[in-house]
């Protein structure tokens, strides 16, 4: 089983981003796709959570074009955290956590089930949010907003979960917080989640499979020692490096360079 | 983007003479207006002919037409002068100093807060002097300036054009209906809605002759600014950076687009959307130097008020349109062009 | 749970509120009743001449004044939510105007008296009001990306501009009958009105207000972003094209019979906002309450301000309104 994309070309309006693409993303993995900026990755992900249609090629889904289901019925099975996500600011957290209960529903008057009410607070258990469950999202902080939303997105209950540059604006202890937290549906509740991601090292750590793409097209795909390698961060961007591995989680990680300090580096670690 | 224009705008003027192309276009202006005013003297429930025209304004002979050329039609044709050079100038000021293209005396709620004035002194002094409500008028136009100001320096302005025109929206909106409930309480309806449709019929040649000092004041202080106008329209920093002095230049500009807005108003009701078009109008043909849009804007509006109530006349005889309705029928496809261009958000 | 009890405390209070301000409007007027007379008279034991005037001039007006009130607020909430914008209703996406326009082309064609043909005006100022609001959403959308607020705000406070000015146009070769009967109605007055009104009015209102409450689960989720809505499985553009026909509907109906009132669209969705959050299930109901009562209220004032005469209902509302507006806006952020 797995998400896969065949000769997919995806793009806006008039400007196609991306062209023929062919890619597989194993479930109940943790994949990052990298990239610069304006690569495309994100236009991407759009692609392949629906958001937006591809120009050709099909998304394949359990062996089904998700381009062409029922939106609602797949808002079931995937969940979809966008890069900047909004909401009235006046909205308590918890209602926003109620929200992702919309694709269950079904009829007129709606009213909240057993299970609907389980699956908010399980996310709020998930999320840490219990002090801040009645409070408006306005008044939360970077952090803990982006864990209101990540709440909302697992209270959908799907087994996969898109998210669009989760990171972004937060200092890096909230990072850790985001990432830890994905780490975790992923090995607990064995959720495929798929992630723009800008930090490399990040990527490398938490992620279990890498896409890595310049100007639309990918151009490596695997595993974070596969992948993470000084070809890949010249060839996509442009930096030189030195590639070391982290004993403790046995995942790769990288230092960059400009070209010049790179071999000064090199002469100096020979030197040692 | 606008700054890139202007940059090209200056390079090109040091290719051609600065005076040969501008002089160039205001001789076709100025020859144009003076071609359009014989068709206003023209036209009208009676039609007059050219040469009677001339021969009425040049030699003294009395007839039926004479009287009309010299009692109703020029009084008129000089308030649509008056209003025209009003309304763009002041228009051309506010868009060089919020630099913002959609800002407009009638877009920003001064002329419906010079409406208001006018009602007051309608109801409180129904026998004042056009002297008084003019005062009256600027009162009210000064007031809508303060709010608009007040709204613009709360930051959210500086980030979105739009947001401003907004404003001036609601602010338009406070004014009329504050007007409006004060006319149905004193009952003075009916005299207030001959100003609000906007309408120049019927001015007698003393109005005129007590509206044209301010115009000669509004505009020469227009002129004389119109250099730091050109710097402000680069953005605060680059007048700082020169060295120029901004309040002192906004607050002069603002109490020049009071005095023209508020007199026009008090003359003509609230004719819109000529402060807005012409002084884009005037960009487009001259470059972006204030010293030059703000003499030219002068000439095109007058132009356009005097085409606007040709219109406004022989659309659907014997009815006149009001000429505010004329403006805003061109004005708001224009207005919606800037509203939705790219840069506009 | 803090937001349920708030609600039920809101609501009681504003039905409350609401019946009172009934039997005071009921007690309003140019005869003069006791509550006493009042009571008896809708008890059925009042003179013929009484009853007619409890009854069928001021009760049909109280009612309207309900429903209107009712509508216009219901609508802008919906307005707010589709355009995901505090800024926006009914009379700011220009429905007022394509209405009132069309109500006017009506009256101008048709042989006088016509406006007491109950069924012909409502029909005309939907279709004013919907092909006018259609113009806006069309010109303000752009394929591919969001809708702009502001840009869809000023879109319509422009084409709104545009159709007073062919109004206008036409206004001033009308006869002085016409043109008051125009007039009157164009600044908004509840007053003139008989139960046929209200038994085309009130249905209109009642089964919109049902409909979008059975369906606030969605109205929520179109509050969010497009994105998030998406995956949430919401069909964004035919629910914002479904939801935003029931609002044009309602509001043109509302128009047609009370003219044009703003505002009451703005002010009622965004105190019912601040009052009971933005969950659409406590939202609208406080909402419909809000407007309800305060059209209700606006009319009282305008016959009790500078009684004997009256003061049309729609400059009370605009004056408080358009500061209301400008609070909005001074407030707003992005």
């Amino acid at each position: 089983m797995a998400f896969e994309l065949q000769h997919v070309s995806t793009g806006y309006e008039h400007k196609i981003i991306s062209k023929d693409v062919d890619i597989r993303i194993p479930l109940e993995k943790v994949t990052a796709l990298i990239g610069s900026n304006g690569c495309g990755k994100s236009t991407l992900l759009k692609t392949i959570c629906r958001i937006i249609a591809p120009k050709g090629g099909s998304v394949i889904l359990n062996g089904e074009d998700i381009h062409k289901k029922d939106t609602k019925e797949l808002a079931k099975q995937l969940a979809i955290l966008p890069q900047n996500p909004m909401a009235p600011g006046s909205l308590t957290v918890r209602d926003l956590i109620s929200y992702g209960r919309a694709p269950h529903k079904s009829g007129i008057l709606q009213r909240e089930s057993q299970r609907d009410r389980e699956l908010i607070d399980w996310a709020i258990d998930v999320t840490d949010l219990h002090n801040f469950a009645h409070i408006p999202i306005q008044n939360l902080s970077g952090g803990q907003r982006q864990r209101a939303w990540i709440a909302m997105a697992i209270a959908q209950d799907t087994d996969i979960l898109f998210l669009d540059e989760p990171t972004s604006y937060l200092d890096i202890s909230h990072q850790m917080d985001v990432l830890e937290l994905v780490e975790r549906l992923n090995q607990e509740y064995k959720k495929t989640v798929i992630m723009v991601i800008h930090e490399l090292n990040q990527a490398a750590r938490y992620a279990d499979h890498i896409i890595a793409m310049k100007d639309g097209d990918v151009h490596f795909q695997g595993t974070p020692h596969e992948v993470l390698t000084e070809e890949m961060l010249s060839k996509i961007f442009g930096v030189d490096s030195i590639i070391l591995n982290d004993p403790r989680t046995n995942r790769p990680y990288c230092i960059a360079y400009t070209h010049a300090s790179v071999e000064k580096a090199k002469q100096a670690g020979g030197a040692l | 983007m606008v700054r890139k224009e202007i940059s090209s705008s200056y390079t090109s003027d040091r290719n051609t003479s600065f005076f040969g192309k501008f002089t160039g276009q205001m001789i076709v202006a100025l020859l144009i207006l003076g071609l359009g005013s014989f068709v206003f003297l023209s036209v009208g429930a009676r039609s007059i002919s050219l040469e009677m025209i001339w021969n009425s304004i040049w030699s003294g002979s009395v007839n039926t037409d004479s009287i009309v050329i010299n009692t109703i039609r020029i009084p008129r044709l000089l308030v649509a002068f008056i209003c025209g050079i009003h309304f763009a100038v002041a228009g051309a000021l506010m868009q060089g100093i919020t630099n913002n293209p959609m800002a407009s005396p009638s877009i920003l709620g001064v002329n419906a807060g010079a409406s208001f004035g006018l009602a007051i002194a309608m109801i409180a002094f129904p026998m004042a002097s056009l002297n008084m409500t003019i005062l009256f008028s600027f009162l009210g136009a000064g007031l809508a300036t303060a709010c608009i100001l007040y709204l613009a320096n709360r930051g959210m302005a500086k980030g979105s054009k739009v947001y401003l025109a907004l404003a001036g929206t609601a602010i338009s909106a406070i004014f009329m209906a504050i007007t409006q409930a004060l006319v149905v309480f004193f009952d003075v309806a009916q005299d207030m809605s001959y100003w609000t449709a906007g309408g120049i019929g019927g001015v007698r040649m003393e109005q005129v002759l007590l509206v044209a000092p301010w115009t000669l004041i509004g505009v020469l202080i227009a002129l004389a600014i119109s250099k730091q106008i050109t710097l402000l329209s680069l953005g605060d920093e680059v007048v700082v950076g020169l060295g120029g002095k901004l309040t002192q230049i906004r607050l002069l500009a603002g109490l020049t687009v009071l005095l023209l807005s508020g007199s026009a108003v008090a003359i003509a009701g609230p004719i819109g959307f000529v402060g807005l078009i012409v002084p884009h109008m005037a960009r487009y043909m001259v470059g972006l130097s204030y010293e030059k849009v703000i003499p030219f804007s002068a000439v095109l509006g007058a132009i356009v008020v005097i085409v606007a109530d040709t219109v406004a006349r022989v659309v659907s005889p014997p009815f006149e349109v009001p000429l505010g309705a004329v403006t805003a029928l061109v004005g708001v496809p224009f207005f919606l062009y800037l509203a939705n261009r790219k840069e506009a958000n | 749970m803090h937001q349920g009890r708030r609600f039920t405390l809101w609501a009681i209070g504003l039905l409350i509120a609401l019946a009172v301000m009934f039997v005071i409007h009921l007690g309003t007027g140019f005869s003069e009743f006791s509550y006493m007379d009042l009571v008896r008279i809708i008890a059925g034991y009042g003179t013929e001449w009484q009853e007619r005037i409890v009854f069928d001039f001021r009760m049909v007006r109280s009612v309207l004044a309900i429903c209107i009130g009712a509508g216009l607020a219901l609508s802008g909430a919906i307005f707010q939510t589709i355009t995901r914008n505090e800024l926006a209703s009914p009379s700011v996406l220009g429905v007022n105007a394509g209405a009132g326009v069309a109500v006017m082309l009506y009256i101008y064609f048709e042989p006088a008296n016509a406006i007491t043909t109950i069924w012909k005006a409502p029909l005309f100022a939907i279709i004013g009001g919907g092909l006018a609001a259609l113009i806006i959403f069309r010109m303000s959308y752009r394929k591919g990306r969001s809708l702009s607020p502001m840009t869809l705000i000023l879109n319509g406070i422009a084409v709104s501009t545009g159709i007073h000015a062919v109004q206008m146009v036409t206004m001033v070769t009308l006869s002085p009958d016409k043109f008051n009967q125009i007039n009157t109605w164009l600044i908004g007055t509840i007053f003139g009105n008989s139960w046929n009104h209200v038994m085309v009015l009130a249905p209109i209102v009642a089964i919109g207000a049902i409909a979008l409450y059975c369906y606030s689960t969605k109205l929520n989720v179109l509050n969010l972003n497009e994105e998030t809505a998406i995956g949430l499985g919401a069909r964004i553009t035919k629910e914002r094209v479904t939801f935003l026909c029931i609002a044009v509907v309602v509001a043109a109906s509302c128009v047609a019979v009370g003219g044009s009132i703003g505002f009451i669209g703005l002010i009622a969705p965004h105190i019912a906002r601040r009052l009971v959050g933005v969950n659409h299930r406590y939202y609208l109901p406080v909402t419909l309450l809000l407007g309800a009562l305060l059209l209700l209220s606006a009319d009282w004032l305008g016959q009790v301000i500078i009684a004997p005469d009256e003061m049309l209902v729609g400059i009370i509302v605009a004056l408080v309104g358009a500061p209301y507006f400008l609070y909005v806006l001074a407030r707003t952020r992005g």
